[in-house]
């Protein structure tokens, strides 16, 4: 459907027990196409928070949904099916330390899909070329630079054409040049439909995408906040 | 959604599979448990009725059987009770009076007993005297008396008639030694002392069997006598066979040895016979059912019993020619049968009256109720069967029509989506700003491969093409234009006002020619025609191109070309604002130039530099701010100037002008050649400044004070002449070269450089964005501007979008492609 609403965060107040999040409703609509940069004053509440929108923190009211499906709702193997549909930068890394970046970055397509691995492997080497990595990375993450790990953690998001992407701060520490490859494919993304969360602990970061932005918003302790910065 | 995905989330399993079991399994089930019900009815009714009739059966035999053991009591009441009171009056007279008393007895109880056949007297002394039925004369009976001699003896035969009063005739015959006290029937009566009975003996007449009972007395002089009669079988057998039970019931009387005393169906068996004692006997092999009712009796003694029967092929096989004719067939067949047997007093020696009948004689109205009960029950399946499936189908029914309406409302949720995010961007009503969600949001709403929307010129001449958009594509058009001496048919639609749904555009003469002008480029064959009405008239129309939904989006597509129309009402006070403010502008300043004249006075002229570049080209800055910039505060650097509205044009030439040095010096007479034409172009249109570097030409206009609208425009149109000269000139020098023009319309700081040759340079985003807008034209040798250019020049150029892009320090912008002039 157009303008189809993608993520539907109605009245959901997380579980006290397994969330570090303010214990208050949180309320969010995210439409197809639509960009959400939310200003957070910690990481781990922003891995909270993208924790929440993937279904994956029990709510004590409210529901979360995504493309109309409610995650409480659903079972295995269908809440892992649709989390497959979510392209997601993980601030704490998400990297499986025994296998090579390679192999983590196309491992989540080759468990959701059953594309030819060939065409998986062109896919990432496309990706790869625009945020500036060489190939594929066939180092263990312990043994990749920072940067090159969060250019990797670029390519692993945007591979397979994700409906939803959940960025907890992409490129904070990192230099200009992860930026504008980003931003550029944001922005090809969002022109196909895509959504995108962003989590930032500076909304300045984000100047240069501002056009693309649809809502501003910040987590306080009365829950998510629109801010209005245009 | 990833491609490929191997569970789709959207799709619950658990659900489509209760949806199955709803819709197909529970009528199934239904079904299934209504033929459980009815056949466990059916059966529990046959059984109980069955049960029922068995035990009314044993009653009725019981009582049957009761009555039957009375006739035969009674039919044998003349051996027992007759020959008692004879025995008892023969041996009270004197016995000089016994042969008379027996003579007037035998002869009085053979007229009134039918059963009674013969009767005998004989002494311990050996007379012997009988009297008997004379066999084919019924009214005649034969006496005969011993007479001893010496020779054997004779017999004095006497035929009397049955009164006894008249001798028919007599005679003699040779007795051959008979001696009475040596026969069967004289000694065992004498050994037992008692009423005894012997087996079964063909009659004389061999047409049935009899008995013979014998009673020994002492007379009065205490000899020893003994008084016998026969008894035929022939009637009680008849008796037997009167008796209707069933068509295969079976009475048969049997002596405690097991010989066959009386059976409706002995009457058959002896007739033409020979006749042998053990024939009667009873033998499994040839009459097997009664051979086991008779083997049930000696086991369980009287009373009912019922015993099943398998089919045994053997039977009838073993038996020899004599015990072939009495093969009772009607009782070889398999099955349940009932036996109820009594014994009779001891007085007839205990003989066992056995009734034998199969069940099926009684039940078998209840099987064949019981069938009939299964054809109903089979017929209540076949209707409920029917009713599962009408409710199957009803089901399906169902679920397409949920389908159906899911379909619509998620049809009539998406044009509320796009009518309501059409309708909440501003862009859609300001006519200074291209409106693409018009075309894009109709054209995925309605899932159809093109929708555009044009315009018709004030002469109502021609049709312009503002927008479209392609979906396969995904991608931004326009430029296109028709007069209507192209498209005489399709202006007739258009003034006719009413929306008009084409089929195949190619066969319709109303589109025809628009087909081969337009819809013949990407092969559609459908078109819905929506005019677009304003105040006077037809101002426009909507074209959508291949939509499955050809018939059912009139509304949504007039909704849009209300909103089109708006727009377009919004263009014209636009237009008509800016042309009172033009003229009010061209009345204050007269150095700005009108659009109309700008090529025989323009303020950027080439020829005026040469005289003094410095001061007479530089504008003073400190006049006016652009985008809330102050240029005042660059007044104090003196050496340079910000020019707030600088039009930019480059051309980036590839394997041209920056090959290698060998090639270069080849090229350079072309490249002379080229800049010829290209100077040509740019003192046509008054351009400031043209400079070739590298594999860069570029062109700047419009470095002056206040920003010159003039400027870009007359840009634009050097860059499409400048187009065409490079597209004609290249080919020609036999270089494989491909190109790119690119322009932006923005500020710029500007300096001039050296102490002797002055070198003028510009600095600002300008420079580097028409240089970006050149390089990425290459591949069709483009014309590509910025958002700013497009703004500025949209109105007398005719542009397609390219889309928008993430340009690095710049942001997301709109790039455009200039199509041609207006």
């Amino acid at each position: 459907m157009v303008d189809k609403i993608l993520l539907n965060i109605d009245n959901a107040k997380p579980s006290f027990v397994d969330s570090p999040l303010p214990y208050t409703p949180y309320n969010l609509k995210l439409r197809a196409g639509e960009c959400v940069v939310i200003e957070t004053s910690g990481m781990e509440l922003s891995t909270a928070l993208a924790d929440l929108c993937s279904g994956i923190i029990k709510l004590d009211r409210g529901s979360v949904k995504f493309e109309g499906l409610d995650w409480s709702s659903l079972n295995e193997p269908r809440i892992s099916a649709l989390r497959g549909r979510i392209g997601r930068i993980f601030q704490q890394g998400g990297w499986v330390d025994m296998y090579p970046v390679a192999i983590n970055i196309l491992m989540p397509m080759l468990h959701h899909s059953s594309m030819d691995i060939e065409k998986l492997t062109d896919q990432a080497l496309v990706l790869c070329r625009i945020f500036g990595l060489p190939g594929l990375p066939m180092d263990t993450p312990r043994h990749m630079l920072p940067i090159d790990l969060q250019r990797a953690a670029c390519v692993r998001a945007l591979l397979g054409n994700p409906d939803l992407l959940l960025l907890e701060h992409p490129f904070e520490g990192f230099s200009e040049e992860l930026l504008y490859p980003l931003f550029e494919l944001l922005n090809t993304a969002q022109n196909k439909g895509v959504g995108v969360i962003c989590f930032t602990q500076q909304f300045s970061l984000w100047n240069y995408y501002s056009e693309r932005v649809t809502h501003w918003m910040q987590l306080q302790e009365k829950g998510l906040v629109s801010v209005n910065l245009k | 959604m990833p491609a490929g995905e191997i569970v789709d989330p959207t799709q619950n399993p658990v659900n489509r599979l209760w949806r199955f079991f709803l819709r197909i399994g529970i009528p199934i089930l239904g079904v299934i448990l209504v033929s459980f019900v009815v056949v466990g009815v059916t059966l529990h009714s046959y059984h109980t009725t069955k049960a029922g009739i068995s035990k009314l059966s044993h009653v009725i035999l019981r009582t049957e059987q009761s009555r039957i053991s009375e006739e035969v009591v009674s039919y044998l009441n003349p051996a027992t009770k007759g020959g008692g009171l004879a025995v008892e009056m023969l041996s009270h007279i004197p016995s000089e009076y016994k042969w008379g008393m027996f003579y007037s007895y035998a002869m009085s109880s053979l007229h009134r007993t039918k059963q009674a056949e013969s009767f005998y007297l004989a002494d311990g002394d050996g007379r012997f005297n009988m009297i008997e039925r004379v066999p084919d004369h019924p009214n005649q009976v034969r006496v005969i008396t011993l007479i001893p001699d010496k020779k054997g003896g004779r017999f004095y035969e006497e035929y009397r008639s049955d009164n006894g009063k008249k001798i028919v005739r007599s005679e003699y015959k040779p007795a051959n030694a008979y001696d009475p006290r040596l026969r069967a029937w004289y000694q065992t009566a004498v050994e037992q002392n008692k009423l005894t009975w012997s087996s079964p003996v063909l009659l004389p007449t061999k047409k049935g069997l009899a008995v013979t009972a014998s009673i020994p007395f002492l007379d009065r002089d205490g000899k020893r006598n003994v008084f016998a009669m026969n008894i035929s079988l022939q009637e009680l057998t008849k008796f037997l066979a009167s008796i209707k039970l069933s068509n295969n019931a079976r009475i048969i009387i049997i002596d405690n040895t097991g010989h066959i005393i009386a059976s409706p169906n002995l009457l058959t068996y002896f007739v033409g016979n020979e006749w042998n004692p053990q024939d009667s006997k009873i033998n499994p092999s040839v009459n097997p059912v009664i051979a086991r009712a008779y083997d049930q009796f000696l086991t369980q003694g009287s009373g009912v019993h019922s015993f099943k029967m398998e089919k045994n092929p053997d039977v009838g096989q073993v038996q020899d020619k004599k015990s072939k004719s009495i093969v009772d067939k009607q009782m070889q067949a398999s099955g349940t049968y009932i036996c109820v047997t009594s014994v009779l007093p001891e007085s007839i020696q205990k003989w066992v009256v056995m009734i034998v009948i199969p069940e099926k004689d009684f039940s078998g109205f209840v099987a064949s109720g019981a069938k009939q009960n299964l054809l109903f029950s089979l017929l209540v399946i076949a209707l409920a069967a029917s009713m599962a499936g009408l409710l199957i189908y009803q089901g399906h029914r169902m679920d397409k029509l949920g389908l159906r309406f899911q379909h619509i409302q998620n049809v009539v949720e998406q044009e509320s989506d796009t009518i309501e995010m059409v309708a909440s961007s501003p862009e859609v009503f300001d006519p200074r700003n291209e409106a693409l969600i018009l075309t894009e949001r109709l054209c995925k709403l309605v899932s159809a491969h093109r929708v555009s929307i044009w315009h018709i010129s004030q002469d109502h001449q021609s049709l312009i093409c503002n927008d479209i958009y392609n979906r396969h594509d995904d991608n931004h058009a326009g430029g296109y234009q028709y007069s209507t001496s192209e498209l005489p048919y399709f202006f007739k639609v258009l003034d006719s006002g009413e929306t008009v749904t084409v089929s195949n555009a190619e066969q319709d003469q109303r589109t025809a020619d628009l087909y081969r002008l337009f819809m013949s480029s990407i092969s559609t064959r459908s078109l819905l025609i929506t005019p677009v009405l304003g105040k006077n008239g037809i101002i426009g129309a909507i074209l959508v191109e291949d939509t499955p939904y050809l018939y059912n989006i009139s509304h949504i597509t007039k909704i849009f070309a209300g909103l089109v129309t708006m727009r377009f009402m919004a263009a014209q006070v636009e237009f008509k604002d800016s042309k009172r403010q033009q003229s009010q502008n061209t009345e204050k300043n007269s150095s700005v130039q009108n659009l109309e004249s700008f090529n025989n006075n323009v303020n950027d002229d080439l020829k005026k530099i040469d005289k003094d570049v410095y001061r007479d080209y530089l504008v003073t800055p400190g006049q006016f701010s652009k985008n809330n910039q102050k240029f005042s505060q660059y007044e104090k650097q003196g050496d340079q100037t910000v020019y707030p509205a600088v039009a930019m044009m480059n051309i980036s030439f590839d394997g041209f002008l920056s090959s290698t040095i060998e090639n270069t010096v080849k090229l350079i007479d072309p490249v002379k050649n080229l800049v010829i034409v290209l100077e040509e172009i740019a003192q046509k249109y008054g351009i400031f400044y043209v400079r070739i570097m590298g594999g860069h030409l570029i062109a700047v206009t419009g470095c002056s004070k206040e920003p010159d609208f003039t400027a870009p425009i007359r840009l634009a149109h050097a860059a499409i002449d400048m187009r065409e000269a490079c597209l004609e000139l290249i080919p020609k020098e036999n270089v494989a070269s491909s190109f790119g023009i690119g322009i932006d319309v923005g500020s710029a700081i500007g300096s001039w450089f050296g102490k002797e040759a002055k070198t003028f340079a510009l600095w600002g985003p300008v420079v580097g964005m028409s240089s970006l807008m050149a390089s990425m034209a290459k591949d069709e040798a483009n014309i590509q501007v910025t958002q700013e250019a497009y703004e500025t020049l949209k109105n007398d150029f005719l542009f397609r979008s390219r889309g928008n892009f993430f340009i690095p320090n710049k942001g997301v912008i709109d790039i455009f492609v200039l199509a041609g002039r207006r």
